[in-house]
């Protein structure tokens, strides 16, 4: 186990290194450099520098090399122009940004704003809101299906089913349009991007319209994994020895219900995180999805590449963590 | 001798179905148009495609003409306090800053999409179908090689990928034909195809292992033959459930482009292009006129998230009827 485990881990970097491969390709194949100003640049991105400057500044970077040589330099390192060999991609170095100068991708993604704690970094931005989608999903989703099961065939188990639906099929980017579209036409005041982050109540509207579609799978997959073990034998056996119905529905009942629901939850985090992009792009969010379409706008080569790797990386480990959670917890998947 | 011939009939007749006998996909449909939800979800699909086909007839305007006396009028219901603007009944939805009849593009947007979710699936159907089937049947490096690409391209993050084909062809002469149609379904055939070969891999790995495949094998059928009539026949519903949840995500990928601002290139000429917007533009549009015009945004999200549930809806009765067990893949 402990073996497939590592390789399996093993296999992960192959796969990342295609992702950067294509990535790499794709972001060169892009019209224009970093500096160039292109009709297609809006005139606020576009660089003030005469030549000379431009030209150092390749020099320095790289830029002027063959393409292959390039990429070598960004995975492998290359030498910089004193001579001394700066490590690339392998040791962990994303590279430096190309338009905030003197600021590293590393620190674009990872690093918070000064004396701020880590959390408050793109990253763990996004991560946070993916965390906090999947807390909402479970924290609604669960009771929502418990009580849709407990009162199977009522009105109310027929008005969960149905959101629950509504939730699934509808993606939550289009629920969010709508969400701010009736929002603003009811005349709320509401404003779609909030000046500042750190009020926990601008929170909530990104957090439940990122965590919706999670929210309804959660709520059917609870509802129909319950269902099927209130008429499990023991649960019979249960009520037979006299429990009461509270310790039946509770111990007996909700217990093993939870088992499908629990593995749910890696893939689960992995839509969240993949999911995330579009919803930070929404509400103008400071997170990684953020970062990253200014950083297809301004070309900025390193941190295309880095957000792109980081996302593959997320969902690929996710994934991975899933395939063998479910191993562990039905051995009769086995995991090759 | 007659009494044998009367056994005989005797026994055909106790043979011979109760019922007539039905072909496999018409006893899929009867049992399909049993279910409410996919009645429903049909009748909503059936709509949005004939609006698409109709609508230079159905729309009250041209969506493309403009009109400066009458630019930002609000819904025909709407009087505006502020600016003391009324609703023309002419214009159901309002008009846009540019006086374009809301109502006649979201019409023309609903042409746009359907087109581009009935087509690009099709498409992405076939070559996922084929590579899956060659990554499964086919055994060594081939296979091996096929499942590295597709890691690859599984692991690599989709809206990332749109948006950075989109930015590469843009303004090449592909990149500008049809407004940049032919770039967004280049899109969305490169990476769609992903999925349904995993999928289709997965299946047909198992269905090599059956007996009638063994049989095939032993009667000497090709292997070209195998696939093409044993196994990709048993892949079938597989791939019609797929069809049905692909069909939204095609749409919602281009909606979701537009609303970025790098989904099609705004129509102005109305010679230029068969499309005059689609619901991605329209959602561009809204996105600046949120605050004063939410029903811009409004009219085509709603008819984004009725497409959505209507195939949605199909796609679970769908996987019923055809294998429930199926739920534990798609």
């Amino acid at each position: 186990m402990v073996l497939l485990l590592v390789r399996r881990l093993l296999w992960t970097i192959p796969i990342l290194f295609g992702v950067i491969v294509v990535a790499f390709l794709m972001v060169h194949a892009i019209p224009g450099g970093p500096w160039d100003n292109r009709p297609a640049t809006p005139a606020m991105f576009s660089v003030q520098a005469d030549s000379a400057t431009l030209r150092t500044l390749e020099r320095r970077l790289g830029l002027d090399k063959p393409l292959w040589r390039q990429f070598i330099r960004y995975v492998l390192g290359d030498l910089d122009e004193n001579g001394q060999f700066v490590c690339g991609l392998i040791c962990g170095d994303l590279g430096p940004s190309y338009r905030q100068r003197g600021n590293t991708a590393q620190n674009m993604l990872f690093g918070a704003p000064e004396g701020k704690p880590f959390w408050q970094s793109a990253f763990f931005y996004s991560i946070r809101l993916a965390l906090l989608a999947l807390f909402f999903a479970l924290v609604v989703g669960i009771p929502a299906g418990v009580t849709a099961a407990l009162k199977q065939d009522t009105w109310i188990d027929h008005g969960i089913t149905f959101i629950a639906a509504l939730g699934i099929s509808i993606p939550n980017f289009v629920i969010g349009l709508l969400l701010i579209a009736t929002l603003v036409a009811a005349g709320v005041g509401f404003s779609v991007v909030p000046r500042s982050w750190s009020d926990p109540a601008v929170w909530i509207i990104p957090v439940v319209v990122l965590g919706l579609g999670t929210m309804a799978t959660t709520t059917r997959l609870t509802r129909a994994s319950m269902l099927e073990v209130m008429r499990a034998d023991y649960v019979r056996t249960a009520r037979a020895k006299g429990l009461a119905e509270k310790t039946v529905v509770s111990a007996h009942i909700f217990r093993n219900a939870l088992i499908p629901v629990v593995t749910l939850l890696g893939p689960a985090l992995a839509e969240l995180i993949a999911g995330s992009f579009v919803i930070e792009m929404m509400f103008g969010f400071p997170g990684m999805g953020r970062l990253y379409t200014d950083s297809v706008v301004w070309k900025d080569y390193p941190l295309i590449l880095s957000a792109t790797l980081l996302y593959a990386m997320l969902v690929t480990l996710v994934n991975l963590g899933v395939d063998f959670t479910y191993g562990l917890l039905d051995p009769r998947i086995r995991v090759k | 001798m007659a009494k044998l011939a009367q056994v005989k009939t005797g026994i055909a007749e106790a043979l011979a179905p109760s019922q007539p006998v039905r072909g496999l996909w018409a006893d899929i449909w009867r049992r399909l148009i049993r279910k409410k939800r996919a009645v429903f979800g049909l009748a909503v699909i059936t709509f949005f495609t004939l609006v698409a086909i109709l609508a230079p007839v159905l729309a009250p305007h041209d969506p493309l003409e403009l009109g400066f006396g009458r630019a930002y009028l609000p819904p025909a219901w709407v009087t505006e306090s502020a600016t003391d603007k009324v609703g023309d009944p002419q214009f159901l939805l309002g008009t846009d800053t540019a006086g374009r009849d809301v109502l006649s593009r979201l019409i023309y947007g609903t042409r746009a999409s359907m087109f581009i979710g009935l087509t690009v699936t099709p498409i992405v159907a076939v070559v996922g179908t084929l590579i899956g089937l060659i990554a499964g049947y086919a055994s060594g490096r081939k296979a091996g090689l096929i499942m590295r690409v597709m890691d690859v391209f599984y692991a690599f993050p989709t809206i990332m990928f749109y948006i950075l084909i989109t930015l590469i062809l843009r303004e090449t002469a592909f990149g500008k034909w049809m407004n940049g149609l032919g770039t967004l379904l280049l899109a969305l055939v490169l990476i769609g195809w992903v999925g349904l070969a995993r999928l289709t891999r997965s299946a047909v790995l198992s269905i090599k292992e059956t007996e009638f495949v063994e049989a095939a094998h032993c009667i000497g059928a090709s292997n070209r033959r195998i696939v093409a009539r044993h196994i990709l026949p048993n892949c079938l519903s597989l791939i019609a459930v797929w069809i049905a949840f692909a069909i939204p995500r095609m749409i919602m990928v281009e909606a979701v482009l537009g609303y970025l601002g790098i989904g099609l290139t705004a129509v102005v000429d109305s010679s230029q292009s068969f499309f005059a917007t689609t619901w991605g533009g329209l959602f561009l549009d809204a996105r600046m006129a949120i605050n004063t015009r939410p029903i811009m945004m409004l009219a085509p999200a709603l008819c984004v998230a009725l497409v959505g549930m209507a195939f949605a809806f199909v796609g679970d009765s769908l996987r019923d009827v055809l294998d429930p067990r199926m739920r534990n893949l798609i």
